[in-house]
């Protein structure tokens, strides 16, 4: 009940704090770069070859004018940036966090707020409802220019509003969503453990793109395993080489067990920033 | 609360340690600080002042130790914080929030009535600055801000850690002046007590650590000195001083006369010391036994004048909480060579 009721305290405090035009700013990025994402898949899908149509699903911007066409269509440049939108979150929650670090703002909130673990919880709340925020902006976004890119490359774009469309439209934005907490959460995880903004960055940042992208590009396993590329296969739906079922759980393993080492990591460890 | 019928203590803490591996940096502490009183916590760099300050606040875990802080266990920090207000080292705030909205956002993550906001920064001197970004505030306000955010619950126990620390000469006055006034106010008394007409207001305590002797000696009635992780002195400020009233300033008319005054003094067995003006006689009585202290004056005086030598001065010797602090921190670490020598002696004895 302590917890909650510091939760709820947390949720306010963070409010307060974050209501503020450099939110708004970092909301309006997230947004951008879904539209960037729809306006390289469907400005450069390929209008006469097969594409990712062999395995089914498409693999980044292997998409074609036919797919583009299809119901699920409509989502296909939204879900194409999970990839950008996980990056721009994890480097969000992870900045955040350290810089209570860095700033020693992690002891002057908890002084006032000594349930450490109920803070953490109405902060990470917050934050993610924001990023549902944001990512219902992209999504209108996406799609609003996804058809203004359509109607210029002269893509039948009729058949986004039928119910399947829309049903395209709504998974595509819970699966962004998912996999933009499982960021999140990774982010905030590292930030609590590294505690320091720089270091926190060069690991994750260095783990999740470069290192995990090579490790894929020998291994064909690894879209299965890794933290970074099975979040985007969430994010994505499910790809080729891991379905989503498959990436939902381990997404959720790595998620719940980064989840502890962090509330343990905040809660044992001295404050002393 | 505390139920027993003696004198209330804001902090009774007992064998408060903190280790690091190998490395004791607060080493069996006792701690006990009054209701009510302006307490000073002193010792050099590296004392383990901020890690004891920080175990207190729940910051840090205590490697050992038990006690209370206002009636609740140590180790609920929980259950005493929310009647807490400290600032702990350099101020720490949110440099893009206005001083205004950092106290809002602390005072809805404490539970506290955001409408305080306006009184505490009217309280703290920042009226007409809270609207301002906390980046382009001095460091000055930057203190009294979170001095601010310190005294948004009302705190019965307000700890300060080095609260002048990089102010310039007038921040220094200012803040001296800040802390006389927030020890000197009551802390209100909570809505029920408010509500009983004649009710009891409670006692607000302010534990104050510092570098500055002179500023503790001004604004601290008890005092704590720590020297190497370890309790050197623990008392009112008063009785330190007086420790040393035996010490009496005798100053000839000539300068040439010292000598022969500290000849004088050795033979009627009173330890002196030369001075290039005068000399520090050590009676063996304090004002405290004045007609013995009179006599041995008188004496003095007497054989002085039968030597020729004429006082211009015969005064009690001022010193200065410095004077004290260093002969403390001195004798500290006489003490801890000497017990780390026992240490040894018995571990070789052991091993034999």
């Amino acid at each position: 009940m302590n917890l909650v009721l510091a939760a709820r305290r947390s949720f306010r405090a963070e409010l307060i704090k974050l209501w503020r035009p450099s939110t708004a700013v970092a909301m309006g990025i997230l947004a951008l770069l879904s539209v960037l994402s729809t306006v390289l898949v469907i400005g450069m899908a390929d209008a006469g070859g097969s594409g990712a149509a062999t395995t089914g699903r498409p693999v980044g911007f292997d998409v074609t004018t036919g797919q583009v066409s299809t119901a699920a269509g409509a989502a296909l440049g939204f879900t194409g940036g999970s990839s950008f939108t996980g990056l721009l979150i994890f480097l969000v929650f992870a900045i955040t966090i350290t810089l209570e670090y860095s700033q020693g703002t992690l002891r002057t909130l908890f002084l006032r707020e000594p349930r450490r673990l109920g803070w953490l919880a109405g902060r990470m709340t917050l934050m993610l409802v924001l990023v549902a925020v944001a990512l219902i902006a992209a999504l209108v976004l996406s799609l609003a220019v996804g058809l203004a890119v359509a109607a210029l490359r002269g893509i039948d774009t009729s058949a986004w509003w039928s119910a399947a469309g829309f049903g395209h439209l709504a998974s595509g934005y819970l699966d962004a969503l998912v996999a933009a907490a499982f960021f999140g959460v990774v982010g905030t995880v590292l930030g609590l453990v590294l505690r320091s903004t720089a270091l926190t960055l060069a690991v994750g940042v260095a783990w999740t793109f470069p290192i995990e992208h090579i490790i894929q590009e020998s291994w064909g396993g690894s879209n299965r395993v890794l933290p970074g590329l099975v979040f985007d296969a969430i994010g994505q739906g499910g790809v080729a080489e891991a379905g989503y079922g498959t990436a939902l759980l381990v997404g959720a393993g790595y998620a719940v067990g980064a989840a502890v080492l962090g509330a343990v990591a905040l809660s044992r460890r001295d404050v002393t920033a | 609360m505390t139920t027993t019928s003696g004198p209330r203590h804001a902090i009774d803490i007992r064998g408060l340690t903190k280790r690091y591996g190998r490395r004791t940096v607060v080493s069996e502490l006792d701690i006990t600080v009054p209701e009510g009183v302006v307490a000073g916590f002193v010792g050099p760099n590296g004392a383990g002042k901020t890690t004891t300050l920080r175990m207190l606040l729940g910051l840090v875990r205590p490697s050992g130790g038990r006690g209370t802080v206002l009636g609740q266990p140590l180790h609920a920090p929980a259950a005493y914080l929310p009647r807490v207000g400290a600032l702990i080292e350099s101020p720490a705030l949110y440099p893009a929030l206005s001083g205004a909205r950092n106290l809002t956002a602390l005072a809805a993550l404490g539970g506290q009535d955001p409408a305080r906001v306006d009184d505490i920064l009217d309280e703290v001197g920042l009226t007409g600055r809270g609207g301002d970004r906390v980046r382009s505030y001095s460091l000055g306000m930057k203190q009294r801000l979170a001095i601010g955010a310190a005294l948004l619950p009302d705190p019965d126990l307000l700890i300060l850690d080095e609260p002048t620390n990089g102010l310039d000469p007038t921040g220094i006055r200012h803040m001296r002046e800040l802390i006389r006034t927030l020890a000197a106010a009551p802390a209100p008394a909570p809505a029920s007590a408010a509500a009983v007409p004649g009710g009891p207001r409670r006692t607000r305590t302010v534990l104050v650590s510092s570098h500055l002797l002179a500023e503790v000696e001004q604004i601290c009635d008890w005092l704590i000195v720590v020297e190497g992780g370890r309790l050197a002195y623990q008392g009112p400020t008063d009785s330190l001083m007086a420790t040393r009233a035996h010490d009496i300033v005798l100053r000839p008319e000539h300068d040439e006369d010292v000598a022969l005054l500290a000849d004088l003094l050795a033979g009627l067995s009173v330890p002196a010391v030369r001075r290039p003006h005068d000399v520090v006689a050590s009676l063996s009585v304090g004002p405290a036994d004045s007609r013995e202290h009179a006599r041995l004056l008188a004496g003095i005086n007497r054989a002085a004048a039968a030597s020729g030598v004429t006082l211009i001065e015969m005064s009690p010797r001022r010193l200065s909480l410095e004077d004290r602090y260093q002969s403390l921190v001195a004798q500290s670490r006489i003490n801890a060579a000497a017990m780390t020598s026992v240490h040894v002696t018995t571990d070789l004895e052991m091993s034999r």
